[in-house]
């Protein structure tokens, strides 16, 4: 993916707020925004509280889309002012998402059988497609360049992110909205709980010995991702550069995946032109899985060994957002950079981790390099990593 | 496309009118249609009881081991197949392919039987269970896991255009010398919540699919796969493989006005389609037919026409332009990638697919819509168009292989 690309505007909603420098306070505070129950959702989770899509959309038939569809256009809403002077027909999107809107299928499908199939509201069965969240993006903010949903599992935000480059890089847009966006849902998380997927407890925290699982979290974030001629020919502020990035299913039988991910990240680096000794900053995938947890360390132990850069746990605090989570590491990864500081960890993950050979700190500390290398999907059978550069 | 140029070595399908490239062709030419009573999920509460089913099909065990998900994984892996062993690559040593997979509703299948078993129910752990396990990307990694390939795995679920997305992005992927050879996969299993969607959004004909003819009904559902290996032309020279034809163009647009309905003019289709010829390198004049998405509903074969006629200009009413829809239904996820092969096997035979089950002119569809007899010509450059939910608007121009 020739560039370089950059990133020039950011915009999320997530449970620690709705602005990127909202999360990073959040993260300073190192403190989770799991609960054990919420109005939304009676388990132990980190819904965004008080989440009211019209607050952030002016239209009518907003509360009527799915809630990722309302995440997805609520984050690109908050790139509005920042593409005020672009054409929109030149604006691309490309939208990352794990789950899509698993629980408008669930409902469509029961009021199917529960009013019938002459009666179920139309409307509803849009909000089931895929696509459809992307594509609400577009229709709001008339985004028209190319409009495209990848689904990638917990790497969606990433996946999204690279192949948005790749699209500017063909020359398909000037600049493209990317990211990524998951809901939260009664049903899925409730599956995710039953069947071991998803903590039980809201104090589950990634890389403590005592984790006991992903807590289900939700938000979006997305990017205004251009050239960099592009941006300096209208003067537009540069958050950071995308240097490169790589994605890969990693389930090779009877293996855990250590060498070959880790084989990833030596070659994206290579590829990119930086050496291990000049990552400053890793932003972890880790979520509380345990086996990912144990094999992300040791993948970045067999890359670093005792020179291991300082990282960053941001589902620590906002639990796993799935289709989210990369964009929203990207977002914090980003902060960091601009504000040369690395945040803390919670006590019993940067315990956990430092045992495991991972240099978290238990205090904000002082960001010496301004590259970081993201991570995710260390608990699933994929594996996604884009390198930022200040 | 830059780069290397994309070729097709490989196709595959399985269809309600066909399971293999030549009994798929015989039926598009001799216009048997894949329409009839639906078996696969009790119809009788529906308006529309018909669809475009695939019969049965069987997965071998070895497949069956490596497959993750349900029906759509299975015709998604039977298509693939089909491509790869056709293809002949040696894939033990060239296991760094990328899988692109395109689908509409996934792998819903397993949940909907699920839940017909107890419908006025709640959701059950079990039922959603059937959802959570097979998530999108699930199609695309088992693909993968049949051969190990360890490349890229994308999965594009960009709804009816799906099917045309995954080439394309396939074809990019080549081009670029990101993959030393990509399968794409666009893939669709019959779903209930499809038929009710679609059926209360007033979209479905009662009996008939009637492309571009007047007083069209709308359109009939189906469900298949198409699959097609991609790899460099050079590579493809280099051992001597068939080539079916060349990826040279794919075209991308947003409507960006609403969500099922198309743009009124047919402003995102026509730009797909401008855009898809720019990268080729080639303008209207050169197109020697336009392989249609023609679903059969109002709204979209008006517009497709107003955008045939504002691409083409003078040729706009005498291009032929025609839609397999009338045989196949609608397959969505799948219909990108049957439509795109089916222009190679147009291509390929030097035929034109006619416009099935067409009764009379629609003076909004003023464009030659092929009806009802096949019609010979050399092709040399066939557009093919699939346009979806959220507005999405995809065009492949695809070139014969000696041009």
């Amino acid at each position: 993916m020739p560039g370089p690309w950059v990133i020039t505007a950011a915009g999320l909603i997530s449970a620690a707020g709705d602005h990127p420098d909202a999360l990073f306070s959040r993260l300073l505070e190192a403190r989770s925004v799991a609960t054990d129950s919420s109005d939304s959702v009676p388990f132990a989770a980190a819904p965004i509280l008080g989440f009211d899509p019209s607050s952030y959309l002016r239209r009518k038939g907003v509360k009527h889309l799915s809630r990722t569809s309302q995440l997805a256009c609520a984050a690109a809403g908050k790139l509005q002012d920042d593409l005020r002077d672009r054409n929109d027909t030149e604006v691309g999107v490309v939208l990352g998402t794990g789950w899509s809107s698993l629980d408008t299928i669930v409902r469509f499908e029961h009021e199917a059988h529960t009013v019938g199939p002459r009666f179920v509201d139309p409307s509803l069965f849009a909000e089931t497609v895929a696509n459809v969240p992307a594509g609400q993006m577009s229709i709001f903010f008339g985004w028209s360049a190319h409009n495209v949903t990848v689904a990638a599992g917990p790497t969606s935000g990433l996946e999204a992110l690279l192949c948005a480059a790749e699209f500017l890089d063909e020359g398909r847009a000037s600049l493209i909205v990317a990211g990524g966006g998951d809901e939260l849902n009664f049903h899925m998380l409730r599956t995710l709980q039953a069947d071991g997927l998803a903590s039980r407890s809201a104090a589950s925290l990634p890389l403590a010995p005592d984790s006991s699982g992903p807590i289900g979290g939700e938000g979006a974030c997305l990017f205004a991702l251009e050239a960099e001629r592009s941006a300096a020919s209208r003067g537009a502020r540069v958050l950071g550069t995308l240097r490169g990035g790589t994605s890969r299913p990693v389930e090779a039988a009877g293996e855990p995946g250590v060498k070959q991910r880790a084989d990833l990240i030596r070659r994206l680096l290579d590829d990119v032109g930086i050496g291990a000794d000049e990552v400053g900053l890793l932003v972890l995938s880790a979520n509380a899985e345990r086996a990912g947890d144990l094999r992300e360390a040791a993948v970045l132990v067999d890359v670093f060994g005792k020179a291991m850069p300082p990282a960053l746990a941001p589902k620590a605090v906002l639990g796993e957002t799935w289709g989210a989570a990369g964009s929203l590491a990207v977002a914090a990864a980003l902060q960091s950079i601009q504000r040369r500081v690395v945040p803390p960890a919670p006590p019993p993950t940067a315990a956990g981790g430092r045992e495991l050979g991972l240099n978290l700190p238990t205090e904000a500390q002082p960001l010496q390099v301004d590259c970081a290398l993201i991570l995710d999907g260390a608990g699933s059978s994929r594996f996604a990593a884009v390198v930022l550069t200040r | 496309m830059y780069g290397a140029r994309p070729s097709i070595t490989g196709i595959g399908l399985v269809t309600p009118i066909g399971a293999d490239r030549q009994s798929f062709w015989d039926a598009l030419v001799q216009g048997r249609s894949g329409a009839r009573e639906i078996r696969s999920f009790d119809a009788s509460d529906l308006p529309t009881r018909i669809g475009c089913e695939v019969g049965e099909h069987e997965v071998p065990p070895p497949l069956r081991w490596a497959l993750l998900g349900g029906r759509c994984t299975e015709l998604a892996a039977l298509a693939a197949v089909q491509a790869v062993e056709e293809a002949g690559i040696d894939v033990r040593r060239h296991a760094d392919a990328a899988v692109v997979v395109g689908t509409t509703m996934g792998e819903v299948t397993q949940f909907e039987q699920n839940r017909a078993a107890h419908p006025d129910r709640a959701p059950s752990v079990d039922d959603v269970r059937s959802l959570t396990r097979r998530p999108l990307d699930v199609i695309g990694r088992s693909v993968a896991r049949i051969w190990d390939l360890h490349g890229a795995v994308l999965s594009v679920p960009a709804a009816c255009a799906a099917g045309a997305y995954a080439i394309g992005v396939a074809a990019s992927l080549v081009a670029r010398g990101d993959a030393p050879w990509a399968l794409a996969v666009g893939c669709e299993a019959f779903s209930r919540m499809a038929f009710v969607g679609f059926s209360r959004m007033r979209a479905m004909s009662p009996d008939r699919c009637r492309p571009f003819s007047l007083g069209r009904p709308g359109l009939l559902l189906g469900e298949g796969a198409g699959a097609v290996v991609v790899e460099p032309q050079e590579a493809a020279r280099a051992r001597g493989a068939e080539v079916w034809g060349h990826v040279d163009g794919f075209g991308l647009s947003c409507d960006a006005y609403h969500v099922t309905g198309p743009h009124p003019r047919g402003a995102g289709a026509t730009r797909a389609m401008r855009d898809a010829l720019t990268r080729a390198g080639v303008g209207p004049e050169d197109v020697d037919y336009v392989n249609a998405h023609g679903t059969g509903t109002a709204l979209n074969d008006k517009t497709e026409s107003l955008a045939v006629r504002a691409v083409f200009g003078e040729r706009g009413a005498t291009v032929p332009v025609s839609s397999i829809k009338a045989l196949t239904g609608h397959m969505m996820g799948a219909a990108g990638a049957v439509e795109a092969i089916a222009s190679l096997l147009a291509m390929r035979h030097s035929t034109i697919p006619p416009t099935w089950n067409w009764e009379a002119r629609d003076p909004e569809c003023d464009i030659d819509c092929v009806p009802n007899r096949p019609r010979e010509a050399r092709l040399h450059r066939v557009l093919s168009n699939s346009y979806a939910f959220g507005g999405n608007n995809a065009s492949l121009l695809l070139t014969a292989p000696e041009a």
